[in-house]
């Protein structure tokens, strides 16, 4: 049973690890274990023990249900991996208080290994009538992280309250009724997490909650993302993309029946965003429904008047056209070079996200060329000229995957100065479609 | 019958010892017959009578006028040596107090031989002025009656009366050459005054530990100091002052006021894009210090050359901002005289130095960052100073 637990852990995290992109280490071993300071209580399903244990790591605490009872514990809670159930004494729901962090190590994949809560018990929110079936509820606490909740018969995570600061991180909400429940006016960080195989729904946001979506995964849920009332979550826009994953959930996967509007630029759907529409039925696995008096902003179509990097001279984009539609997936690339010696060409399956003079985002490149490869030439590049980045290094690249009929790509050409410092000449960013 | 005698007088009569000739024209009668010059400028008298002429010679004017000009023979030599002395002093950059001390005693000594010389020539002057007074009705032709009618004193007088034209021409003439004598001690003064200026003369003085005033000096440096991996060419201007011997401290010292300017090139290569050459490029870091320091000279190998060590201290007042700037000097000088150079090593320390590292950035503009960092490093440089 627990290995069949530790391989549903590691497909989730997997899963994250190759969707998601977190913006922290992946979990795998060798990264860095959660912080451990003095001011931390160690717990541990298998070797700790709640009647003689005193919450140091030689002898930890056996329960988080005991643990967070003690006027002595401390504001980090350090659970080593392991099930936390009510076999061993847990109590549900386990309800994590202003000021502390409940953390774990990070998924060891080459051990099977992760902290998993399962469990779940009545939770009596002040915001919402009726008694909930909760397994942990997050009530103002500090951090949640890399922590495996299942409620078979309930929310598997409640956030009563939560701060801007807050932070729920890389952590799975797996197979519940619900992943995640945002109440009141909660408005954490939500970052790396997989919500996944919920019955219902994966997230449900009620109230006035204004979360931020960051790298999360939400597949293969009954709804995706719920969200009522004057919940207005951020997604990520033009100018930064949340980069969430929303995808392969059954009825469908993102469900807007509130009031506020919002912008999912930067999300990942199961249908290129422009291939589909906005509909009012949440059935068949649509994209994106909207039966409330919100609206949707999915689609970022890019500006030609105004280029990527503020720079003296526009190079012009001569092969693919703006919003061109192309039927192969391996296609050259042609433009008007400012014959600086430096220049980089960029595609990505996401609109980038650009600050002041740089691109900051580094998560969605999917194919780039640059001049130092020795291949293609002065305004051209052919497909097999460039590489595929694998991570953030533009040094750890691979020969170039190509293109997914049915998604569009954003491109863009720069070139620097004979310093290498300014850009000296930029494209607008430009983008085409790959044809089914 | 009268006669015209033609003597020629061989004088010495340039403090440069130069040899001058001057040809004298004398009138008188036959009796008698003065041949002078031939001896360094004394007057011998030839008579057909012998005793007449026993006499002539034996006349106290005669005598002491040929004492006068055998002292003024003896100072003419003594002011052709010091001459050649001083020209050999001039020309000696290892000249010292002592030496000119020397050379001012013996002018010292000359004037007053001068002064004696001079007293002594109007004092004769004066005599022969009284004689000739009183044997202003003598006459051509009785010179012999009236030597045996009123003995050696009007003989004598009959004489300078028969010689006044000769003798007025020749104490003219050593009061020509005494004149001469005069202005050339006085140059002679003035040429040691200038010697005692020069930069070798005052060098030995400070470091012999002699110096009674403040001395100034006007520098100029050039050279490079090591920083950055590379020589970064330093100029500097600066003003140092020797002063007289500390005498608590037994040491020999000088401060200095300066102000200098490093012209730092500073290579920078990065990597850009993977596979592309690196780009280098040259960052100028301009720094204009203002310095104080001092030196303590120490050694003194001989009298052309000495090591000095010192401090320095300095503050930016140019380019980079509030620079502290120390240094440590050890230079050896060697000095002639009109100059002084020095080989200077240094070590130079910088507070802060403030530089640019780029980090080229794939996606987007590089990231230029300034560092701030302390440095330091070898200076080497020639400085050649001048009063």
């Amino acid at each position: 049973m627990l290995k069949s637990w530790f391989t549903i852990v590691f497909i989730l995290f997997y899963s994250c690890i190759t969707g998601c992109g977190g913006r922290e280490g992946s979990g795998r071993a060798g990264h860095p274990a959660a912080p451990e300071t003095s001011d931390t209580t160690f717990v541990d399903a298998t070797t700790g023990n709640d009647a003689t244990g005193d919450g140091t790591r030689e002898k930890p605490y056996q329960t988080i249900s005991h643990t967070l009872l003690l006027t002595s514990t401390k504001s980090i809670i350090k659970i080593a991996h392991g099930i936390y159930d009510i076999s061993i004494g847990e109590q549900f729901p386990i309800v994590i208080p202003a000021g502390k962090s409940l953390t774990a190590d990070p998924i060891d994949l080459d051990a099977d290994s992760a902290a998993l809560i399962r469990g779940s018990g009545e939770f009596d929110s002040e915001y919402v009538n009726g008694v909930n079936t909760v397994a942990v509820v997050f009530d103002d606490a500090d951090s949640l992280k890399n922590v495996v909740i299942e409620a078979t018969d309930g929310i598997a995570l409640w956030v009563e309250r939560a701060t801007i600061n807050s932070e729920i991180v890389k952590s799975g909400l797996y197979a519940s009724q619900v992943g995640l429940t945002l109440v009141n006016d909660a408005s954490p960080q939500i970052i790396g997490n997989v919500m996944q195989k919920n019955q219902l729904n994966g997230i449900e946001l009620i109230g006035n909650v204004s979360p931020i979506f960051l790298n999360n995964s939400i597949k293969e849920n009954n709804i995706g993302i719920v969200i009522t009332d004057s919940a207005s979550p951020k997604f990520g826009n033009s100018s930064g993309g949340g980069n969430n994953s929303i995808t392969n959930n059954t009825l469908c996967d993102f469900r807007h029946t509130g009031k506020s509007d919002m912008n999912t630029v930067g999300t990942l759907w199961d249908q290129d965003i422009f291939e589909f529409t906005i509909t009012n039925s949440c059935t068949g696995g649509a994209n994106i429904v909207v039966d409330g008096i919100g609206f949707v902003d999915y689609q970022f179509i890019p500006s030609t008047n105004s280029l990527l990097f503020q720079s003296q001279q526009r190079i012009r984009m001569d092969q693919p056209l703006y919003g061109e539609v192309i039927l192969s997936q391996v296609p050259s690339f042609e433009w008007a070079s400012s014959g600086a010696h430096l220049t980089m060409v960029m595609i990505w399956s996401q609109p980038p996200v650009v600050g002041l003079s740089e691109i900051t985002s580094t998560e969605n490149i999917y194919w780039l060329w640059h001049s130092g490869l020795g291949t293609g030439g002065t305004g051209y590049a052919q497909f097999d000229d460039g590489r595929s980045l694998q991570g953030d290094d533009i040094t750890n690249t691979s020969p170039p995957q190509p293109f997914e009929k049915g998604r569009s790509y954003y491109w863009a050409v720069w070139e620097w100065d004979a310093d290498g410092k300014e850009i000296y000449a930029s494209s607008s960013l430009n983008y085409f479609r790959v044809s089914n | 019958m009268r006669q015209v005698l033609t003597g020629l007088l061989f004088i010495a009569c340039s403090a440069h010892a130069e040899i001058r000739v001057e040809k004298i024209t004398v009138t008188t009668n036959a009796i008698c017959s003065p041949a002078t010059g031939v001896n360094y400028g004394t007057i011998n008298v030839y008579c057909t009578d012998p005793d007449l002429e026993e006499k002539y010679r034996n006349l106290p004017g005669l005598t002491k006028y040929n004492l006068n000009m055998e002292k003024l023979e003896l100072m003419r030599t003594h002011v052709a040596s010091m001459v050649t002395e001083l020209r050999m002093k001039e020309s000696d950059s290892r000249v010292t107090q002592k030496n000119i001390s020397r050379l001012r005693d013996n002018l010292r000594q000359t004037e007053k031989a001068f002064s004696e010389l001079w007293r002594g020539h109007e004092e004769l002057r004066f005599q022969l002025a009284a004689v000739m007074a009183k044997l202003s009705d003598f006459t051509q032709g009785k010179i012999e009656s009236t030597v045996k009618v009123i003995g050696e004193s009007v003989a004598q007088a009959v004489y300078e009366q028969q010689f006044q034209k000769l003798s007025r021409s020749l104490y003219y003439d050593i009061d020509k050459k005494l004149k001469d004598y005069r202005d050339d001690l006085e140059n002679l003064k003035v040429r040691v005054d200038a010697l005692q200026n020069d930069v070798s003369f005052l060098m030995n003085e400070f470091l012999e530990g002699n110096l009674k005033e403040n001395v100034g000096f006007f520098g100029l440096s050039i050279g490079g100091t090591y920083l950055s991996s590379a020589w970064q060419p330093r100029i500097a201007i600066e003003f140092e002052i020797l002063m007289p011997k500390i005498r608590l401290l037994n040491a020999r010292a000088s401060w200095f006021a300066g102000l200098s300017h490093i012209n730092w090139k500073e290579k920078q290569s990065y990597q850009t894009l993977p596979g592309s050459s690196p780009i280098e490029v040259i960052e100028n870091n301009e720094v204009t210090l203002l310095s104080i320091g001092s030196r303590l000279y120490m050694f003194e190998w001989n009298d052309e050359l000495q090591t000095y060590m010192g401090a320095t201290f300095g503050l930016s007042v140019l380019g980079e901002e509030d620079t502290f700037n120390y240094g440590f000097i050890m230079g050896t000088e060697y000095f002639r005289k009109t100059s002084r150079i020095a080989l200077e090593l240094r070590w130079d320390g910088f507070s802060k130095i403030e530089r640019e590292e780029t980090t080229f950035n794939p996606l987007g503009s590089a990231t230029v960052t300034t560092v701030t960092e302390s440095l330091n490093g070898w200076y080497v440089g020639i400085k050649v100073a001048f009063r």
